[in-house]
């Protein structure tokens, strides 16, 4: 892997920036293992991982632990048995996938429930989670027109990624199914899926 | 026990927000001007955070049974009682019970807040016209002896630079510092757009999303940048030209359309001067 490269962010902020999803993982982990004093939040993002800190933080941790090399595999900090969701794959793009990636609507179903997915980082709205884990052929680019609404539980997949809409928005992924599974720990104050958290969809 | 008889434009019950939930897609939340917020709880004694209301203009709510203290701070306006003593802005008054008040139309800043000793909390029925508050338990402080003094905004806002600015033309951080931008209408909570002279990329490759601040300047494609707030996305997909120093972010939140604003290089910052 090539070194981190660490970016400015204001005065109480650094963005660091690698190749790869498996080493913003790995970074994020290190995190959680090992906060350092001072960090206000850790974001994890496509190729990113923004650190927010208060003004003492301890920032030689902060910049060690972000530019430290991380090796080939991601670092699993999670031994919880991993979420299941349960899908009902009615989803309206379900044809449209298949055909895409040349394989039949079984298929697609398929390859969605056989892969073991990672919560690689949130954003887009509250507990919307980013998989990583997609099986490489049902890889596809986004919907070239987002829908104005997509509806709560919609299971969807785009570019190298799974995700589950946390609440109705608008949204330009591949709609596969739905799940009635509630995504938010209300007792808990936070969402079922948070990076790190290891998902699986069962179909029903 | 307060009713809420009209939430007016943007009104809406804060406290001052969360911060460490970015990871889960959370963002602050809470006042999109926390400064004010603390100033009209410190004025009737509470703790920075205690939760009151932020309002636009149009917030109306009558006092039911027993007499509260109010303050307010933020933004400007007329504070209609009927029932009651006038409410000057930061200065703590006591409303009797029966008391109905009407903030007016904000003829300064962007967003007031009405700090109640005590706080605010809802009830079951929070929300919409009619929501009821009930007052905390009185916080056994001193009342402020003095009014708040309200201080206009610094003539320019610190800026920090943004990890993309090297995908900017060399000239855009000038033009940043430089030129004056317009608070455009559109604004709300999550960010203000802003018009000015247009910052043009040079780097045009698409941006996976990464984290955004609050502060952050992100420019998107049609070159008019907009400044994040309290509830701006965790993650964004374009690119972030420069910071608001966080000291600052609140004069952003009091940015009235048709408001007026510059920025400079932050004292301290690679490119600021002495």
């Amino acid at each position: 892997m090539s070194a981190a490269r660490l970016l400015p962010s204001g005065p109480h902020a650094i963005l660091a920036e690698y190749d790869t999803i498996n080493e913003v993982m790995a970074v994020t982990g290190r995190f959680a293992v090992t906060p350092p004093a001072g960090v206000v939040d850790v974001v994890p993002a496509a190729r990113t991982v923004l650190i927010t800190h208060r003004r003492d933080a301890d920032l030689a941790l902060v910049r060690a632990l972000l530019t430290e090399p991380t090796g080939q595999l991601p670092t699993s900090r999670t031994e919880a048995a991993p979420v299941e969701l349960a899908v009902t794959y009615d989803g309206i793009d379900l044809g449209a996938v298949a055909h895409a990636c040349g394989l039949t609507a079984d298929e697609v179903v398929a390859a969605h429930t056989a892969a073991a997915y990672t919560v690689a980082f949130c954003g887009f709205v509250p507990g919307f989670a980013y998989l990583v884990g997609l099986d490489p052929r049902l890889v596809l680019p986004r919907r070239s027109t987002p829908r104005e609404r997509v509806t709560a539980g919609s299971v969807a997949i785009a570019a190298e990624y799974s995700a589950v809409y946390p609440t109705a928005s608008p949204g330009g992924w591949h709609l596969l199914g739905h799940t009635d599974t509630e995504l938010w720990r209300s007792d808990l104050g936070r969402p079922v899926l948070t990076p790190g958290t290891v998902v699986r969809f069962v179909a029903r | 026990m307060i009713v809420v008889t009209s939430w007016g434009v943007a009104g809406s019950w804060r406290d001052a927000g969360a911060e460490g939930r970015a990871q889960w897609g959370v963002p602050r939340g809470g006042a999109a001007d926390r400064w004010s917020l603390d100033i009209a709880n410190r004025l009737v004694g509470n703790t920075a955070n205690a939760p009151g209301f932020e309002s636009s203009g149009g917030l109306a709510f009558t006092v039911t049974d027993h007499a509260i203290v109010v303050a307010v701070a933020g933004g400007v306006a007329t504070l209609r009682t009927e029932g009651g003593p006038a409410v000057a802005w930061g200065t703590p008054t006591v409303l009797p019970a029966g008391c109905r008040i009407r903030i007016e139309r904000l003829t300064g800043g962007a967003r007031l807040y009405v700090a109640v000793r005590g706080g605010l909390q809802p009830t079951a029925d929070g929300t919409g016209t009619g929501a009821r508050f009930v007052v905390g338990a009185d916080p056994a402080t001193a009342l402020a002896t003095q009014a708040a003094v309200r201080r206009p905004a610094p003539g320019r806002l610190d800026v920090w630079p943004g990890p993309r600015l090297d995908w900017f033309h060399p000239d855009s951080w000038h033009a940043l510092c430089n030129a004056e931008f317009v608070a455009s209408a559109a604004a709300d909570r999550v960010g203000v757009r802003l018009d000015g002279p247009s910052l043009v990329r040079t780097t045009h490759r698409e941006l996976p999303p990464e984290g955004l601040v609050e502060g952050a300047i992100q420019v998107p494609p049609d070159g008019r940048p907009v400044v994040m707030l309290a509830d701006h996305p965790t993650t964004g997909g374009y690119p972030v030209i420069a910071v608001v120093d966080p000291g600052h972010v609140r004069h952003v939140a009091q940015l009235a359309p048709g408001a007026s604003i510059r920025f400079r290089a932050a004292p301290g910052s690679a490119f600021g001067g002495s």
